[in-house]
């Protein structure tokens, strides 16, 4: 059964025509080439189609695109719009790179995303909270310690 | 994407779901609901189940409301457990609510997830259901014939088994709003952080002005297939002295109520038995602790 949603997706109105068996991580990846979102178990476990809908994190592997129509989707690519373009590192993805928060990389996307609402919501988290904000997110790599130590350095950074 | 077709609807009003859904129940077509999807996505991306129809609650305006209804509170079955965890009338009036809330799965999960999801899955190890039946909540339920309201104790029926039709759709559930002098506390065992229980517990404890119990209810995940209430040594405990025998009363009454634990990879049945009784232990004590 083909449907057509209308979803607003890193800013940009889009309309399109899919299949109402199509996840939300799925349009994404094959219908908007924004592969930034990683498809890891499509069971809701490993957060690596973590993406942020209406402002809040979800997992696009639990989301029919269809049941989300009328939303507003912001996906990696979204969130680092405005650094890429000025060629800088966000705060975040900076302190990454310095703690060697991540290896291969196939959890990050998600885990960046699970960060910046964490740091929204706490500005200075606790380890715990740390810990339960990204309980979400798998690493296969197991950098959890190195992520940790990244969170907690922007949290000292950020000031107030 | 999920292989089995179906074909999805939308609709607006819980009347709409409801015809939707015994349209295909009469039609003899498999029906499922769909609301957080936390639990039934991955079950359609397995393959684990293929029904001919999906049904959104999602669009229906209003199934996420939260309200004070007399000395009850009514939550809306498309209530997230964000919502739940954060929403301060909750907090107030029933924080043993928003504590279970605010400890299940994961940020992204509680973003998505439903209490009215997680009671038409019933997980033998969800965090809600031992809650909702130590607070004798009720579940309001609509279908074709009509509405009816069902006490959550004889909802959870057998292993992931409720005793809602295939017609009916949840839509809200009642709890009291506990007097402000209640300790409560919902304490949970899991192997990892954002994992699901291996033992959940809950209890709510009332002091009289002599520090004798007024009341104590204890539910319990872990147990049992179905959630465990300790309603004989609830009643015999209330009016005596609370001191560690009676904290040690109320684990040893949680050890013998596990008779039948559901034995999973990382906790066979001794072990879970002996959780039970450490963490039905833990949740008394800070039960006490917040009572005054
Ligand atoms: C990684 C992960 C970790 C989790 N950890 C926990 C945990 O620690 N504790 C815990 O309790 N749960 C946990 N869950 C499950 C989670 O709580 C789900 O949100 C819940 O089980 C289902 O809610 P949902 O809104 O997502 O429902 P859905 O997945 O949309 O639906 C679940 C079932 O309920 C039915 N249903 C939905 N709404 C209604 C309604 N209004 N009336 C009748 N039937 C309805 C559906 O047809 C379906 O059969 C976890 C899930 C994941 C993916
Ligand atoms: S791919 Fe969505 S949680 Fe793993
Ligand atoms: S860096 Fe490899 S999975 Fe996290």
């Amino acid at each position: 059964m083909q449907t057509t949603i209308q979803l607003t997706v890193n800013n940009t109105p889009c309309e399109a025509t899919v299949d109402t068996r199509t996840l939300l991580v799925d349009f994404l990846r094959d219908q908007l080439d924004l592969t930034g979102t990683h498809l890891g178990c499509a069971t809701g476990n490993c957060g690596a189609c973590t993406v942020v809908l209406d402002g809040l994190t979800v997992k696009a592997c639990t989301i029919l695109a269809a049941d989300v129509t009328g939303s507003a989707v912001t996906t990696i690519e979204g969130w680092t719009q405005d650094t890429r373009q000025s060629g800088d590192l966000h705060p975040i993805q900076a302190a990454f790179v310095k703690h060697h928060a991540l290896q291969c990389g196939f959890c990050t996307p998600g885990m960046v995303l699970s960060v910046q609402q964490l740091l929204q919501e706490k500005p200075h988290p606790t380890e715990a909270d740390i810990r339960h904000g990204i309980a979400g997110n798998l690493c296969r790599c197991t950098g959890y310690a190195s992520i940790i130590k990244a969170v907690q350095e922007i949290a000292r950074g950020s000031g107030d | 994407m999920i292989r089995a077709p179906f074909q999805l609807h939308r609709p607006h009003s819980i009347d709409a779901a409801v015809r939707l859904l015994s349209q295909c129940v009469q039609n003899g077509e498999d029906a499922k609901l769909l609301a957080g999807g936390q639990s039934l996505l991955p079950s359609l991306n397995l393959g684990l189940i293929a029904p001919a129809h999906i049904i959104s609650l999602n669009h229906v305006a209003g199934l996420d409301a939260i309200r004070r209804d007399g000395d009850m509170l009514a939550i809306g079955a498309g209530t997230t457990h964000h919502a739940l965890a954060e929403s301060e009338v909750v907090q107030a009036h029933c924080p043993i609510l928003s504590e279970t809330a605010a400890c299940i799965g994961d940020v992204q999960v509680r973003n998505r997830g439903t209490v009215g999801g997680a009671i038409g899955h019933f997980d033998p190890a969800a965090d809600y259901p031992p809650v909702l039946v130590l607070l004798g909540a009720a579940c309001q339920i609509v279908s074709p014939h009509g509405e009816r309201t069902v006490a959550a104790h004889d909802v959870f029926v057998d292993y992931m088994t409720t005793s809602l039709s295939a017609d009916e759709v949840l839509t809200e559930i009642r709890v009291p709003a506990l007097s402000p002098d209640t300790g409560t506390a919902y304490v949970k065992f899991t192997r990892v952080e954002g994992g699901f229980a291996i033992v959940g517990v809950g209890a709510c404890l009332r002091l009289n002005p002599d520090r004798t119990c007024r009341s104590i209810r204890v539910g319990i995940c872990g147990a049992a297939p179905v959630p465990v209430r300790l309603t004989a040594i609830e009643d015999t405990l209330t009016g005596t002295v609370v001191n560690d025998a009676f904290v040690e009363a109320v684990a040893a009454a949680a050890y013998e109520s596990a008779h039948d634990p559901v034995a999973e990879l990382h906790a066979d049945a001794d072990y879970k038995r002996e959780m039970v009784r450490v963490f039905t232990r833990r949740a008394v004590r800070t039960a006490l602790e917040r009572a005054d």
